[in-house]
């Protein structure tokens, strides 16, 4: 089963085109990896399947993201979208938890919003801390401001924050590029430990970690989607020149 | 070579030296103004003991034994300032996140700075405008007996106070990192509740200091309040009766009362009176800043019983019309200074014969002159005090007892009603330095008061200059004189130039100061640039008086408003220029505008 089927999509920033045409299933429960050079449209793809691209004033979409029965494209209400996100959730590039709140707080955040009420929130929170695996480090803190944790820390609270609305998908936009190795590689297992739960979709420029963790990988180059096959097959066997090319430089001989 | 080196390390020695003589200066200038305060202030309880001065309802100081109750001022300045800051605070928090989040960027880029622009309506203007709209609408629409009331007061005080406090909280607002909002909108957050658990939070301490900035001004707000208040002097028991704020009734008696009277030190008391509700709310302030920039122990986001999206529609809407009534309100007060200013100027109204002491048929360029001679001799002071200052503390101040002084000093200088400034002038420099009402004392009057605005522009300009050109510098041996020559203030120019013509701005705007120190009923002649000794006329001055004073005059109407028009016209291009150069600044040092 795929959770998103992207047809044909095209995103135009004013004149110049980010996006040229990409058609590509994200399959259920499966984490699918995106690979790609920088400015490649990776990040663009994301806010296509979390309608942020719609927070952009002068971005235009064409083609179908369709998700659960839906083109999500066509999305214009607040009501739809916002239901949209509440059943998608995000975790960003920059580890961006609520300094002003508490760490408690911030994974409340997305179930207050909603208006869940407080015992539910509190057995909600623990549990989402936990698969985060982070409850054991601030279980005795929890009230503590959410800038008192470390980068891998506060990285892995956005997590705890996106999964405490217990969300179908899960993307994440190169969570690990602003950590260091041992912080990456918690987040590493904590992804892993998600698979089958959720559907994860993990956007990287590292590729030894889009094969650690692949179920499904996806190479985008200049806007375009040049191959998407299973990890392994993927990286072992690429069946397009320029792929080959890029993991060849990449990895190294 | 040798000899050369030495030269100019010497120059540099003394250069520092004369900073740090120029930063003592506003320390002095505080330690003063509180000093000539209190001198007077305490000789009031020599006739009447504290709890009669502020407890007492009644004011007659010509009696005996004096009876100098300054309650039912207290109380007006109280009432006054509340019913200003609840309606500007809303307002200003919902525009100023409007045009911070949700407005077009064109809009945005239009009304920014519109908004700074209309902080430089001189508050006699509105005070003008108060009397001949507000207070006519109030007496036969509201059934106020006179007119003139609290509400019309506090009305008019929340339209003045509104540009400012929209600017602060809209620079707080846009300062918040993208990243929160992402994530936030990502955990599928409306747009409200972006604003409300994120945007408001995160602004909270730029949101306070608006609030702060907004509500000092209405404490100390002079001019206008004398205007429409009414004056009586009698505890206000609705917001339909006359009142009497503190800082009008210093400025309404301060020219009546003989020097050394009973009634003379009490308006003294009264001004530390102010001095204490200005420091209270700083203060409150700074605490609440503190103690909001901790995270609370579990703060409940509330979901809201209402549809959120239904919310958010609301809430947005309500966010527009704010943006609309602030902008009818100003857009209206221009407009008719404006359409009413360009009917009655004409060439006689302006070059015509001068009468002395009839302030109508008079013709407005003494005025004029008066205006430029007061707003030049000011800011040379203030320049010549406060860009050393800043350049003193942007760049060779350590962390000493002595910097921080200095930081408080003029931290106290900014929260100081301009009234005040007015006492302050008047004790030392007319009376103690026997300038007497003159243009020197005016001027010196208004360049403390200008002193914080330059020192703060001049010193984030000095401070915005980047590292690398001054080490550029240093690193082929310059000494800090020449990086002061060469490098700071070349880069800084343009900022300084900004908090230059803000203080000339705010010189030819300030009434109250100018009234206590240097204009007399009765217009003199004499060239004011020559005759510094002299008392002079001056454009805010002339409004004030025709409108407190001349109004059933026929013809009066028109010459207060073709005043009205000249000095709009000199406030509004100082700080068109003001802004222009802010904005020069910040594309040379390359910040986002």
């Amino acid at each position: 089963m795929a959770a998103f089927k992207v047809r044909d999509l095209h995103v135009y920033y004013g004149d110049k085109e980010a996006l040229k045409g990409i058609t590509l299933d994200i399959p259920e429960k499966k984490i699918t990896t995106i690979i790609g050079p920088s400015g490649c449209g990776k990040s663009t793809f994301i806010r296509c399947l979390n309608l942020m691209i719609k927070e952009i004033p002068y971005a235009r979409t064409e083609g179908v993201v369709e998700f659960d029965g839906d083109n999500i494209l066509e999305y214009e209400s607040e009501e739809e979208i916002i239901e949209h996100r509440r059943r998608v959730a995000t975790v960003f590039q920059h580890p961006n938890p609520f300094p002003w709140m508490s760490i408690y707080d911030n994974v409340a955040y997305g179930l207050r919003l909603m208006g869940m009420d407080e015992d539910e929130i509190e057995d909600r929170v623990y549990e989402a801390l936990e698969k985060a695996a982070l409850l054991d480090e601030v279980e005795d803190r929890l009230d503590d401001p959410a800038s008192a944790l470390s980068g891998g820390q506060q990285q892995r609270l956005c997590i705890a924050r996106a999964l405490a609305v217990d969300p179908d998908v899960l993307l994440m936009d190169e969570p690990t590029s602003d950590l260091d190795p041992i912080a990456t590689r918690k987040i590493e297992e904590t992804v892993l430990e998600l698979r089958g739960e959720v559907t994860i979709v993990f956007v990287t420029h590292i590729l030894p970690q889009a094969y650690r963790i692949g179920d499904y990988t996806a190479f985008f180059l200049k806007g375009e989607l040049v191959e998407a096959n299973e990890t392994k097959e993927l990286f072992n066997n690429p069946q397009d020149e320029r792929t080959r090319e890029y993991i060849e430089v990449e990895f190294g001989p | 070579m040798k000899e050369l080196v030495r030269e100019q390390a010497q120059t540099t020695r003394r250069m520092i030296t004369s900073l740090t003589v120029a930063a003592a200066l506003s320390i002095a200038a505080v330690v003063g103004i509180y000093f000539f305060l209190t001198l007077n202030g305490v000789k009031a309880l020599q006739f009447n003991s504290l709890g009669q001065i502020l407890l007492g309802t009644s004011w007659d100081p010509e009696s005996t034994p004096p009876k100098l109750g300054l309650l039912p001022m207290i109380i007006s300045t109280l009432y006054v300032t509340a019913i200003a800051v609840a309606i500007a605070f809303p307002v200003s928090l919902l525009c100023a996140t409007y045009l911070a989040e949700f407005a077009p960027t064109f809009l945005r880029r239009t009304l920014r700075p519109a908004i700074d622009m209309l902080a430089g309506i001189p508050s006699v203007v509105y005070g003008l405008f108060g009397i001949l709209t507000l207070v006519p609408f109030a007496r036969y629409y509201l059934g106020a007996p006179s007119g003139y009331s609290v509400l019309v007061a506090g009305i008019i005080v929340a339209i003045m106070i509104l540009p400012y406090m929209t600017s602060v909280m809209m620079e707080a607002i846009r300062s918040v990192p993208r990243e929160y909002v992402e994530a936030a909108l990502g955990m599928g957050a409306t747009r409200w509740q972006v604003v409300r658990t994120v945007l408001w939070p995160a602004a909270l301490s730029g949101i306070a200091a608006g609030g702060m900035l907004g509500t000092l001004r209405a404490l100390g707000e002079t001019v206008a309040v004398a205007l429409v208040a009414g004056g009586a002097l009698m505890i206000p028991h609705s917001p339909l009766d006359p009142c009497r704020p503190l800082s009008a009734h210093i400025l309404l008696q301060a020219t009546v009362l003989p020097v050394g009277s009973p009634g003379y030190y009490a308006l003294y008391f009264a001004g530390l009176v102010l001095m204490l509700m200005v420091t209270a709310v700083i203060v409150i302030t700074y605490w609440y800043r503190e103690r909001a920039g901790k995270p609370k122990v579990r703060r409940k986001v509330k979901a809201g019983r209402v549809n959120p999206v239904l919310a958010s529609k609301l809430m947005t809407g309500l966010m527009i019309a704010a943006g609309v009534i602030a902008a009818a309100a100003l857009v209206g007060i221009t407009g008719y200074i404006f359409v009413n200013g360009i009917g009655a100027l004409s060439w006689d109204a302006l070059f015509g014969p001068v009468s002395i002491g009839d302030p109508v048929h008079s013709s407005l360029y003494p005025a004029l002159l008066g205006t430029l001679a007061l707003m030049f001799y000011s800011t040379v002071f203030a320049v010549l005090v406060g860009v050393p200052t800043a350049l003193y503390l942007a760049h060779f101040a350590g962390e000493s007892r002595f910097t921080r002084a200095v930081r408080f000093a003029i931290d106290t200088l900014a929260g100081v009603p301009s009234i005040v400034y007015g006492l302050f002038g008047a004790t030392l420099f007319v009376v103690y330095m026997k300038m007497g009402y003159s243009v020197l004392a005016g001027a010196l009057t208004l360049a403390t008061m200008n002193l914080p605005v330059v020192v703060r522009t001049a010193e984030e300009a000095f401070r915005s200059v980047p590292r690398e050109y001054i080490e550029a510098a240093r690193g082929v041996g310059a000494s800090w004189y020449h990086v002061v020559k060469d490098v700071l203030l070349p880069m800084a120019k343009p900022g300084i130039t900004a908090g230059i013509t803000l203080s000339m701005c705010r010189a030819a705007e300030e009434a109250a100061p100018i009234i206590l120190t240097a204009v007399m009923i009765g217009l003199v002649s004499s060239n004011p640039f020559v005759h510094v000794l002299q008392p002079t006329d001056a454009l805010a001055f002339r409004i004030y008086l025709i409108a407190k004073e001349y109004l059933m005059v026929p013809e009066a109407k028109q010459k207060a408003f073709a005043a009205a028009l000249v000095l709009i016209l000199v406030t509004l291009s100082l700080n068109f220029l003001a802004i222009y150069m802010r904005d020069k600044f910040e594309r040379r040092v390359g910040r986002r505008v």
